[in-house]
């Protein structure tokens, strides 16, 4: 990782030799070599147990806020996805893309592996890129480039992780000007700020929300379907965009509540909570004194852990987070789609389990959804995802003409 | 109509009857407020097993954005800002406006104006002709009214601050030499510097002047910075930090709370009047949390007799010498994003510069 670059001449010295001899060095590597590295990169990050794992995790544990287990479980979720097979269709995908374009990478803190999913895409597209990380989570992606260049020494020429104070634009808005694409994790208001900024390039993935769908449910199932269910809500401690928050289901309302009160109760001590912070408590306390307010239904663990909503009226409200599910029985799933109208451009995931659900699969794509699964699978998009619709290696393959995602 | 004990009580507060007139009170919202009466039936707090008004339910401010609530046909409806959750509002339904009056009147003077005076007064907060929604605006209207010298302007007119209004009336309290009172919001004392650094004015107000400032500050655009914005008061109108009385209320409340800063009290430290009490509660537990810790703001306040007395706020705040400290909020819920953990870069543009 290079220190802190504080001078802007500094910061674009670097993106300049980035883009020169790195970006050739990387051309010059051909496609199994690059691949290798990068399974054998992909294969040390998902085993706990590996030397370059443990010696991360003592920094990234704390970093994250998530227990040691969930943060295991969270990145072995993840790095699935990427699966050699996986990485391999991505790879493939980009080889005849080789304009040497660079890439400004602004990542949240939320999910650690973020970066994996443009970093892939970069590779595969022997592109530059440099990653701005979070100051709250500066771990995980110089380890993984740390360990991608001892594998394969000629990313380190074209890749590097940086950090600094947000908002500095004198180091900002250079580095925008000087590359091709800008990658933006984060909030609407960050977002927004940069929009302004570097509309062109920008490719902002913003806040998001997944769901489940589910139709002819066989209560037999039940408790295996809501142990799947609560492990998409308790990764990453229902922190990103593909973290579940509402269950829609047509039968057996009860019992499946019921269900995810005792999978959330157990997911409490497979992926125990991590840290959480006052506002968090309060959120969803809030949301459960709402709801008894309107005398819903509730299951209520200690509320770290997760509490389970009945809530008949149909409409999407926003997990207040710590686990918080809302269940929503409808009598028929055609409504679904028309309640998630104002999620429009936000909806990311959804579980659908059964045929009925199945179908409504057109309708949740013209609404945003791009990751679709069966329950226990929300959180291992693969690594092709076309996260908020946008398929990295297509468009960072060519110079953007306008803000291309949403 | 209205319980005598609870008027009788904010003109005459006698601790020792708190206990009595808030259990009439709840008694009172209980017959009258059906989703509070459905509520409290649904926790088993009813007024007959109710002994003491911490047992009272309390209801999340939150509701008032979902839910109607009122004892009697309401005489006004105040919405929030609505600075979160930008689909939905807060209502209040305020029935009793009267009684809202008097809160003004009983509490408004001992933390604003502790030597009985009536000063002259600028309002840079919209009338409410301007803003009807606004219970701000309502209350500063009656303050100006009822408190206000001679002098009293409100300084804000459909297009916002208006320049020759604030430099003239700053300009006569400056020539008075007598002490003046201005009452804004974090954000309208900040437009009001930025239109005293655009025309290149500094006043110096006369010793005893003093500020009451109300709002967040952060807004769907910006965040102020609370001590920057202070040492512009001082730069711009020669008051400093000591003089500014802070409120903190809220559209589903009728009490205020208020700093002691006139009255030698610490910055930063609310504290109520009689009639509404709070209690900072463990989000875990709803259990109280012992001094100086923090928690969940919750607000008790007889005036309130008319929607719900009892309110979870979205507030968290450090318990401390009496009173509250705010520490910060819990906004509704909002959609996950791989940005939840608001990365840094998001504040920078957003944030005055120091």
């Amino acid at each position: 990782m290079y220190p802190c670059p504080l001078d802007p001449a500094a910061l674009l010295q670097i993106q300049s030799q980035l883009a020169g001899n790195g970006a050739s060095s990387l051309r010059s590597v051909g496609t199994e070599q690059l691949l290798g590295a990068w399974n054998d990169t992909i294969s040390a990050f998902a085993d706990p147990r590996s030397p370059e794992r443990r010696r991360l995790d003592d920094r990234l544990g704390p970093a994250s806020g998530l227990s040691q287990r969930c943060l295991n479980e969270s990145l072995g979720a993840l790095l699935e996805g990427f699966s050699a097979r996986e990485s391999k269709i991505v790879i493939d995908r980009a080889a005849k893309c080789r304009e040497p374009l660079a890439c400004f990478v602004i990542l949240a803190a939320n999910i650690p592996g973020l970066a994996l999913q443009s970093l892939l895409a970069c590779l595969a597209l022997r592109q530059p890129v440099i990653f701005k990380l979070a100051t709250a989570e500066p771990f995980f992606t110089p380890a993984f480039l740390d360990a991608l260049e001892r594998r394969e020494p000629s990313v380190a020429a074209a890749s590097a992780a940086l950090t600094w104070p947000g908002g500095r634009r004198d180091l900002e808005d250079p580095l925008c000007e000087a590359v091709d694409h800008v990658l933006a994790y984060g909030g609407a208001d960050t977002l927004s700020a940069l929009q302004d900024r570097s509309a062109p390039k920008l490719l902002p993935f913003g806040p998001g929300a997944s769901l489940a769908v589910l139709s002819d449910a066989d209560p037999d199932d039940l408790p295996r379907t809501a142990r799947a269910l609560a492990r998409d809500t308790a990764l990453f401690d229902q922190r990103g965009c593909l973290s579940l928050q509402v269950i829609f289901a047509q039968t057996n309302i009860g019992a499946l509540a019921e269900a995810m009160g005792q999978a959330l109760a157990d997911a409490a001590v497979d992926l125990p909570p991590g840290t959480v912070s006052s506002s968090d408590l309060v959120r969803a306390r809030l949301a459960r004194e709402e709801a008894h307010f309107q005398g819903l239904d509730l299951i209520e663990l200690p509320l770290a852990q997760g509490t389970v909503i009945v809530d008949p009226r149909p409409q999407f409200l926003a997990s207040p987070g710590l686990r918080t599910i809302r269940i929503h029985p409808v009598d028929t799933l055609e409504i679904v789609p028309e309640r998630l109208k104002l999620l429009r451009g936000s909806l990311q995931g959804a579980v659908l389990l059964g045929a009925a659900a199945q179908k409504l699969r057109p309708r949740l794509e013209r609404l945003g959804a791009s990751h679709f699964c069966l329950p226990g699978k929300l959180q291992s998009p693969p690594a092709s995802w076309a996260n908020g619709g946008v398929d990295l290696v297509r468009t960072l393959s060519a110079r953007l003409r306008g803000s291309a995602a949403g | 109509m209205l319980p005598e004990g609870v008027e009788r009580f904010i003109r005459s507060p006698r601790e020792e009857h708190f206990e009595e007139v808030a259990l009439e009170a709840f008694a009172f919202q209980f017959s009258r407020v059906e989703p509070i009466r459905r509520f409290c039936e649904r926790r088993g707090s009813v007024p007959a097993s109710v002994a003491s008004w911490t047992e009272i339910p309390a209801v999340p401010a939150s509701i008032f954005k979902s839910v109607d609530l009122f004892a009697a046909p309401p005489q006004a409806v105040f919405d929030s800002s609505g600075t979160t959750q930008g689909d939905r509002r807060s209502a209040h339904h305020h029935p009793f406006l009267e009684l809202y009056r008097t809160v003004i009147d009983s509490s408004f003077p001992a933390f604003c104006l502790p030597r009985g005076d009536r000063p002259p007064m600028l309002s840079l907060i919209p009338k409410a002709e301007l803003a009807p929604e606004s219970s701000l605006s309502f209350m500063v209207d009656h303050v100006l009214e009822t408190f206000g010298a001679e002098a009293s302007v409100n300084a804000v007119g459909p297009r916002g601050i208006e320049p020759a209004t604030l430099r003239s009336w700053l300009g006569a309290r400056q020539r008075a030499g007598t002490p003046c009172f201005i009452l804004a919001t974090a954000l309208s004392l900040h437009q009001c510097l930025e239109v005293l650094d655009r025309l290149g004015l500094s006043f110096r107000l006369p010793p005893g002047s003093a500020i009451f400032e109300t709002g967040g500050f952060k807004t769907r655009t910006q965040e102020l910075d609370r001590a920057h914005l202070h040492d512009r008061v001082e730069q711009r109108l020669g008051l400093s930090v000591a003089n500014v009385v802070e409120e903190y209320g809220m559209t589903e409340l009728t009490s205020q709370a208020y700093t002691r800063t006139l009255l030698g009290g610490a910055e930063g430290l609310f504290v109520c009047p009689p009639w509404m009490k709070a209690r900072i509660l463990d989000p875990a537990t709803l259990d109280e949390v012992s001094e100086g810790g923090d928690g969940l703001l919750a607000l008790f306040d007889l005036a309130n007799i008319g929607s719900a007395l009892h309110l979870l706020t979205e507030d968290i705040a450090r318990k401390e010498q009496g009173g509250f400290r705010l520490t910060g909020r819990a906004t509704g819920a909002e959609l996950r994003g791989c940005s939840l953990t608001a990365e840094d870069l998001a504040q920078g543009p957003l944030r005055q510069a120091p």
